[in-house]
């Protein structure tokens, strides 16, 4: 159906930083001044094209809290999925009580290593139940290859969250295109 | 390799920050430098991530590194009929690559 995914925020790195912000209120980094609320009851967050500055640096991903837009840095953030690789046999992976999200893990910076990534967002803005997303990514990397990850996370804290900050283990993020979108109801 | 402590690994991630100074966060439509909570979370965060490779970092080397397990079993199934140890010494061979800290 035309119309049924509506950009809410977005941001493309043109110099490089090691944080940024979709919705968020006037932390966000568009400066836009959106969250994520009530208006929609799923959102669509998605990476394109994610390039680092340290080789084989992590970008990781943090709830940010309506109550005073900043990052939410307890360790919080739980997940479990399956790891696929050209190079090695699949793997279940799962992690307890980090203090961030995964999402690039592994990404580097040779040519044409990139990052890509889909994440439906679930009662980010519900004060009454924990934030989920379910969560696709795929990273090139030329040494093995293509590595792909899938399945879930929680961020076990029943509060209302109005964003998401992107950040890296180290170094920076030198480009890529992040966008969250409303699904619309009808 | 001794296993370093959290301590240890904030004194790394704190020269290294303030060697990777100056940091930016893109804030509002502004790309501005981090603030001290930004920088203090920033070691933190690195050093969280060095412990977490120092004690774990070698689980995923050895996924990695191991052969598959159909590869795996044709192995075990020639050492069987040959009474060579092929797949014992390729396990063997992955730990000692990869061996858990200590």
């Amino acid at each position: 159906m035309a119309g049924s995914l509506i950009k809410v925020d977005e941001f493309t790195i043109s110099s490089a930083v090691a944080s940024i912000i979709l919705g968020g209120g006037s932390s966000g980094s568009s400066g836009a001044n959106v969250s994520i609320d009530s208006t929609y009851d799923v959102y669509l967050f998605t990476t394109t094209n994610s390039d680092v500055s340290v080789d084989n640096s992590n970008i990781l991903l943090r709830v940010t809290k309506t109550s005073d837009n900043s990052a939410d840095t307890t360790a919080n953030y739980d997940n479990a999925y399956k790891l696929l690789s050209p190079s090695f046999d699949f793997s279940n992976q799962a992690n307890t009580n980090m203090t961030s999200f995964q999402h690039l893990g592994g990404s580097g910076t040779g040519t044409n290593e990139s990052g890509v990534a889909t994440a439906y967002l679930f009662n980010w803005a519900n004060t009454n139940e924990y934030s989920f997303m379910t969560w696709e990514t795929n990273i090139y990397n030329q040494t093995p290859a293509l590595f792909s990850a899938k399945g879930g996370q929680v961020h076990t804290v029943a509060q209302s969250n109005n964003g998401i900050q992107i950040l890296m283990n180290t170094g920076n993020l030198t480009s890529g295109t992040f966008t969250i979108y409303g699904l619309r109801k009808f | 390799m001794a296993i370093k402590t959290i301590a240890q690994f904030r004194t790394e991630a704190t020269s290294e920050i303030e060697s990777a100074k100056p940091m930016f966060a893109q804030v509002n439509n502004q790309r501005r430098e981090f603030t001290d909570s930004e920088y203090t979370q920033a070691i933190e965060d690195l050093a969280q991530s060095k412990l977490d490779t120092q004690d774990n970092g070698y689980k995923s080397a050895r996924q990695e590194a191991y052969n598959s397990i159909q590869d795996q079993l044709d192995m075990q199934y020639w050492d069987s009929v040959n009474s060579t140890t092929t797949w014992a010494d390729h396990i063997a061979q992955v730990k000692s690559d990869n061996p858990k800290p200590s």
